[in-house]
């Protein structure tokens, strides 16, 4: 398989200069095969949305080399807005980006940008809308007058509409309730399934990633201190806990069951493959 | 985001220098002496002592120079400005004239006993003697109030700043004026600043990710590429002031007439000295200014 996004000892500091100066990443090497669902978690402060931020060109490495889809990073001309058309980018919180005053009219300003025609951006509203679970009776209501769940999901349209080829999340889920956040990781595992867009989920959270992603980065101190499946990361337990993290709470159990001496496998992380295993053992 | 990374006037850079240590109040009072001294004077070799003193200061605060000098930067085209017309726009002893199309005359040491004759052409430009010497004065003013001024902030915390300023406002007081409530308004503003460019810088990466060109040609264009960024920055502003005003409501903010404070301001032997030195250093040049040099 081919790779969509290649990095290779990336280094990038904040504020440069100033008495802010700041490391953010360092050394930072990555492959990401084109159709995968990379999860990249880390504590606060580890680099995550910094490193993801480099992969549409919002900021420019220090070194290092990052190619995506083709299109070198370091070079000097770059066509960045050629760029963040393949590399779907949404932020934390991406909500409080809504301005326009239709959900028609805001998912639409990405194809608008980039030049689509009327008739193309009508459809990619309506196929962004539909991947996304909104209904078309919204069209035409003011996006600030949705539900929380439902202004998440029009401003992941909004970037959807673009059709990129890799998307980007960066914490998805943060604020939703557990209903929004289960039905938001089906959305985007089906993006996937479906439409065969790269994904790339930034999180915290262990439980959520797993659920959906194939491959796992492990980010501390803007450094990548592990990643594989999520079977390979998980079986490493001195480098999730040096990362700050918490396994997810069926591998915690796991875990506990295999310290009390049974014969399992600790290094799972979904609950149907954790059940499998432990109704085996009876 | 650049545009953002590069305001350095105004800006706070944490130490732990002597000019840090000193009491925000004395500051306050005598980077507001520098200024009007700078206005009392009228020599330019007079106003270098204010500026070798802020050299000396600026040495004192320990922060590099280079970043002192960007905040610096920002200033410097109108001291550029200022240098350029008042030199050629003050009547005296021409150093250089070019008179329209193609005379000139050039005289580097011009007899300054000799009497001046105002010539003023419609193509005719002349840099005098008296104009470059009061350009220089101009210039040197100009940079001792901002170096002062950005010395002050470099090394004073927005939050210091206010409590100095409540506390020498006290007295507005007893003439019911609201200090304490204007100086709570004044620190929320600047606590703020950092948030809303937090935000906006967030808005902007958002948008651009979706095929934002704020880089546009004409101006129409460009102020209407704003609006993406504005209308969400407005929206998170006023959901921000409203969750703070809760917040402050829910600590009873408000019910106690005399607030005490976290931080006591205390003058120590750093502000009596500075002190000391300002005043030593100003009536001397007031001395020079009034009595010795005065004319006519």
């Amino acid at each position: 398989m081919d790779h969509i996004i290649d990095i290779s000892s990336l280094s990038y500091t904040y504020m440069k200069g100033t008495p802010y100066e700041k490391l953010a990443l360092k050394d930072v090497n990555l492959t990401v095969a084109s159709g995968d669902i990379v999860g990249i978690i880390g504590s606060t402060g580890s680099g995550k949305s910094t490193l993801v931020q480099h992969f549409n060109g919002l900021l420019k490495a220090d070194s290092g080399k990052i190619i995506v889809d083709g299109i070198d990073l370091t070079q000097k001309k770059l066509d960045l807005k050629d760029l963040r058309k393949k590399v779907g980018l949404v932020f934390q919180y991406p909500e409080y980006q809504l301005f326009e005053e239709t959900v028609e009219d805001d998912i639409a300003f990405a194809p608008r940008q980039f030049g689509f025609s009327e008739k193309e951006i009508k459809y990619s509203v309506s196929s962004a809308m539909k991947s996304m679970h909104l209904s078309e009776d919204m069209k035409k209501r003011s996006p600030f007058s949705l539900s929380g769940g439902e202004m998440r999901r029009t401003a992941i349209a909004g970037v959807l509409a673009m059709s990129p080829s890799v998307l980007v999340l960066d914490e998805p889920t943060a604020g939703l309730d557990p209903f929004s956040k289960k039905e938001l990781l089906n959305i985007i595992s089906e993006l996937n399934r479906e439409k065969k867009v790269t994904v790339i989920i930034v999180s915290h959270s262990m439980e959520e990633v797993v659920e959906i992603a194939n491959k796992i980065v492990v980010m501390s101190a803007g450094k990548i201190i592990s990643s594989g499946t999520p079977e390979e990361v998980f079986s490493d337990e001195e480098v999730i806990k040096s990362a700050r993290l918490l396994f997810p709470e069926c591998t915690e159990l796991m875990i506990e069951l295999k310290e009390a001496g049974l014969p399992v496998k600790y290094n799972l992380c979904k609950v149907e493959d954790c059940i499998e295993e432990i109704v085996k053992i009876f | 985001m650049n545009f953002l990374k590069n305001i350095t006037i105004g800006q706070y850079a944490p130490g732990n220098s002597f000019v840090h240590k000193m009491d925000p109040r004395f500051k306050t009072l005598i980077s507001g002496a520098i200024i009007i001294q700078c206005f009392l004077l009228d020599k330019w070799f007079l106003l270098s002592v204010p500026f070798i003193f802020l050299i000396f200061v600026s040495l004192l605060t320990k922060i590099s120079f280079s970043y002192i000098m960007k905040g610096l930067k920002s200033v410097l085209p109108f001291i550029f400005i200022t240098f350029f017309f008042n030199s050629i726009l003050t009547t005296g002893h021409p150093i250089f004239s070019y008179i329209f199309p193609n005379e000139f005359s050039f005289c580097l040491f011009p007899d300054l006993t000799s009497p001046v004759i105002p010539v003023y052409d419609k193509f005719m430009i002349t840099v005098t003697h008296e104009g470059i010497e009061f350009g220089f004065f101009m210039a040197l003013r100009l940079l001792i109030i901002v170096l002062a001024t950005s010395l002050f902030t470099l090394t004073t915390s927005p939050m210091e700043i206010t409590d100095a300023l409540e506390d020498l406002m006290k007295w507005g007081k007893v003439i019911k004026i609201p200090v304490h409530e204007m100086a709570m308004m004044m620190s929320i503003a600047i606590r703020f600043i950092p948030t809303l460019i937090e935000h906006l810088e967030k808005i902007v990466k958002a948008q651009l990710s979706r095929g934002a060109d704020f880089e546009n040609k004409s101006i129409i264009k460009k102020a209407k590429s704003f609006v993406p960024v504005l209308i969400p920055l407005f929206v998170n502003a006023f959901r921000t002031a409203d969750e703070l005003a809760v917040a402050m409501e829910a600590r009873c903010y408000g019910v106690t007439d005399n607030r005490t404070k976290l931080r006591e301001m205390k003058a120590t032997w750093r502000d009596f000295v500075s002190c000391a030195v300002i005043v030593i250093l100003f009536a001397s040049l007031n001395y020079f200014q009034f009595f010795t040099f005065k004319v006519s």
